[in-house]
């Protein structure tokens, strides 16, 4: 057969890599400014744009979209044709996919500060660039499949069926979670709403995870291992047992993120049930990856992008066994809305996706320039901040999170909370706060070594954009090929397939819980927000007070003594997005609003505290929010937003949008009235009074539940 | 509207009427669970039997791809 000759063009996989290296760093130091807020509340200097609630979005989308998205595109523009044989499909593709991508970032960068947001973790994104991220998603797929169907092997590796799983899968979570009515420009409502809207969320938020942050890196690993350690993968037979079983299981698990909250049971159990199943493809992956070095380990010694590597699928291993004990409902009643999910999440960030990203940066920049590395001692110094830095960050989480849930949890021998204060469970793990920073510099500053390894490297070196290579033109299948051997050279019938192990979990958890009503009992006393509450629950979006704020009661005695009635599935029927977290930095304010309840304050309490919290409070740890009472509400806005609800089948009267301004001022002028009997001045249209409006309406429905009884 | 019309052509479905009287609590939990395990269960037997019956060599060429390509595997 002719030999056939073709040239790879690195510039795409080299822009994707500088973009990595640049969003990395962006995101550590987001990160650490983060944690450094925590500790010391007025950091933001009174400035908005920059308080915890906003810049924590900013970081997680950083880390995630920006640092591991480039991370797993470097990966793809790289690795992908050189196992195909041939150039990608298109090199306009390629760059639209580039700047693209990098745009879609600097949208988030911009938006998520201003504090334009869905409210719904890691989907933070408002729909405009939903939509852009949709388009470049399509480019990315099209110059993909494409450069499968004009490949030269006739075979796919390992390494690409993840990534296509990733294309596949990453498409279908991204529309079904971001389905959303606009209200306006950058505003608009998720369609889904309470309970409906968690499971989506976390379906989604889960398998980000499973195949963004792992499916991808998998391939990346599949890859890069063998090339650094110059041999074989350890077995072509597990990878493919592990890849079609992690991909069938992931899908499933999702629900281990809402456990002992108001969704129906059954989907809890069936979470838990895939979730500890999961281990075993887990784990053969890690097993897969790290006994491919068998034999090499004195390279490992010597070489920094082998010890990387060792380290990101160690704990990429220890991650995905912590993930299912944390799924098992005994572990997860102590471990949720703990610093115990931070850390877990951050073995995972830093750890797996971190130390691969590094090694693969180590290994591909030498060979981008034609050079050695410019410091071997300076990658050796890197990896050793970052392994420590990760244990620096976590190792202390671990101990807070045991220690804040054992303190939530603590009843004197009279049956009384031990610490009925949030406040107190919060300044005794202060202390691993500030270990966390440490670890933060730490990881940072790896990260800071790095550029300087990698810009002198390239300094020192002259770019080789193109590289020759040869093979055969692809040959015809054999007629006797195997079920899978006949599969891998059908790209296409192989995405398809995996489209459908990913669908038969989805669709068999989702239609039950949105065709059968009785899974989300309705209760009578719950009514849709007034337009001033709306408007409220808007800003509480915005400020991302859920960031640190839940709204789930779990029926625990030491919660419901701590907070009150614990919560329903059918309170939150009307909230689109719904609000229950997954952090308590601050109490829970499910019930905040109910008089005489465990936390209820007073408006002119509200008001105070929102300004200045450590007036309330000399220790407390929230931002101050000065500007919402300089702000005024978007009143204009109203009608659109009663509009909006309505068309998502919430009851208000019909017509209620054209009485809904009147009515929004009868309740600030009540509220302002209030403030002012208690002598705060306070116009009646600020930001503030909508945000109080909204905090004293929570809980309350369910408190008249109390007398009129649920249906 | 296409919810809507997802619920009526499933309320008409017999066998999605047992399933849904069993989902409305834990206790029809069961049920659901082998049935989502038996879809686990078929695809990994299936997979293992394709395992099982490939060839040796194709294995060996499949895992040696990443080996193959051109000269950026030279060491630097």
């Amino acid at each position: 057969m002719a030999i056939e000759k073709f040239t790879y063009d690195n510039r795409i996989a080299k822009y994707f890599a500088v973009a990595t290296v640049l969003w990395g760093i962006v995101g550590f130091l987001v990160g650490l400014i983060i944690a450094l807020e925590i500790l010391f509340p007025g950091l933001n200097l009174n400035l908005e744009f920059i308080t915890f609630g906003r810049l924590r979005p900013l970081h997680t989308n950083a880390v995630i979209f920006a640092f591991v998205g480039n991370g797993i595109f470097t990966a793809v523009y790289y690795s992908v044709p050189r196992l195909l044989k041939t150039p990608m499909f298109s090199d306009l593709l390629s760059r639209i996919h580039f700047w693209g991508w990098q745009l879609i970032i600097v949208c988030a960068a911009v938006t998520l500060p201003l504090g334009l947001t869905t409210g719904k973790e890691y989907a933070e994104l408002e729909f405009p660039i939903d939509i852009l991220i949709t388009l470049i998603w399509v480019v990315f797929g099209w110059n993909l499949i494409g450069t499968l169907i004009k490949r030269r092997t006739r075979h796919i590796y390992v390494a690409i069926w993840f990534f296509i799983s990733a294309l596949v899968t990453v498409a279908v979570l991204h529309i079904t979670n971001s389905l959303e009515l606009p209200v306006k420009f950058f505003k608009s409502y998720s369609i889904y709403a309470g309970v409906q809207d968690a499971f989506v969320q976390w379906w989604y938020g889960h398998n980000a995870v499973a195949f963004f942050l792992t499916a991808a890196y998998l391939g990346l690993m599949y890859y890069f291992i063998p090339k650094a350690a110059n041999r074989p993968i350890y077995s072509y037979k597990l990878s493919i047992i592990h890849f079609w079983a992690l991909i069938f299981l992931y899908i499933w698990a999702g629900p281990h993120h809402l456990l002992y909250s108001s969704t129906p049971d059954w989907v809890q159990a069936l979470g838990v049930v895939f979730s500890v199943v999961l281990i075993a493809p887990s784990w053969g992956g890690m097993i897969n990856g790290l006994l491919t070095l068998r034999g090499a380990w004195d390279k490992v010694r010597e070489d920094p992008v082998l010890k990387m590597f060792v380290v990101g699928v160690t704990a990429y291993g220890m991650a995905t066994l912590e993930g299912p004990l944390l799924s098992l409902k005994s572990v997860n009643a102590i471990s949720h809305f703990t610093d115990w999910t931070i850390a877990h999440v951050h073995i995972g960030a830093l750890g797996w996706n971190g130390m691969m990203t590094f090694g693969m940066l180590y290994w591909l920049f030498p060979r981008f320039y034609k050079v050695k590395l410019y410091s071997k001692s300076l990658a050796n110094t890197h990896f050793w901040l970052a392994t420590l830095g990760m244990l620096f960050f976590a190792i202390p989480l671990y101990f807070a999170g045991f220690t804040q849930a054992l303190m939530w949890k603590e009843f004197t021998a009279e049956g009384y909370l031990k610490y009925p204060n949030f406040l107190e469970t919060y300044l005794q793990i202060r202390p691993m706060h500030m270990f966390r920073v440490v670890g933060g510099i730490l990881y940072l500053s790896g990260g800071v070594l790095m550029v300087i390894n990698l810009l002198k490297t390239a300094k020192s070196g002259k770019f080789a954009r193109f590289e020759d290579d040869q093979a055969p033109a692809l040959e015809k299948p054999a007629v006797t090929e195997k079920i899978h051997r006949r599969l891998e050279g059908k790209p296409v019938a192989f995405a398809v397939l995996a489209l459908i192990a990913i669908l038969i979990g989805s669709i068999i958890e989702f239609v039950p819980l949105f065709v059968i009503k009785s899974n989300i009992k309705t209760i009578a006393s719950v009514k849709p927000y007034t337009p001033l509450e709306l408007q409220g629950r808007d800003i509480y979006i915005k400020e991302g007070c859920y960031n640190c704020h839940s709204q789930m009661v779990r029926p625990f005695r030491s919660e419901v003594e701590r907070y009150g009635e614990y919560s329903k599935s059918g309170e939150s029927v009307y909230d689109h997005p719904f609000q229950w977290g997954s952090r308590r930095t601050g109490p829970d304010l499910a019930r905040e609003g109910v008089k005489g309840g465990k936390l209820y304050k007073p408006d002119a309490w509200h008001y105070e505290h929102l300004v200045n919290p450590q007036k309330t409070n000399l220790q407390s740890i929230m931002p101050a929010y000065p500007w919402l009472a300089k702000k005024e509400i978007d009143i204009a806005s109203t009608p659109g937003k009663i509009k909006a609800m309505l068309s998502l089948g919430v009851p208000y009267p019909a017509g209620f949008e054209s009485s809904a301004v009147d009515d929004l001022n009868i309740q600030a002028k009540s509220i302002a009235a209030g403030l002012q009997n208690a002598g705060i001045q306070v116009d009646y249209n600020r930001q503030i009074i909508a945000l109080i409006a909204y905090m004293q309406r929570l809980g309350t429905d369910v408190s008249a539940t109390a007398e009129t009884g649920i249906k | 509207m296409s919810a809507l019309l997802l619920k009526q052509v499933l309320n008409n479905l017999k066998m999605y009427k047992v399933i849904s009287s069993l989902l409305e609590d834990v206790k029809g939990m069961n049920v659901l669970s082998a049935i989502s395990v038996s879809f686990f269960f078929i695809l990994f037997i299936i997979v293992m039997i394709s395992v099982i019956r490939m060839r040796k060599e194709h294995a060996e060429e499949m895992k040696n791809m990443p080996l193959n390509d051109s000269n950026s595997n030279d060491e630097i």
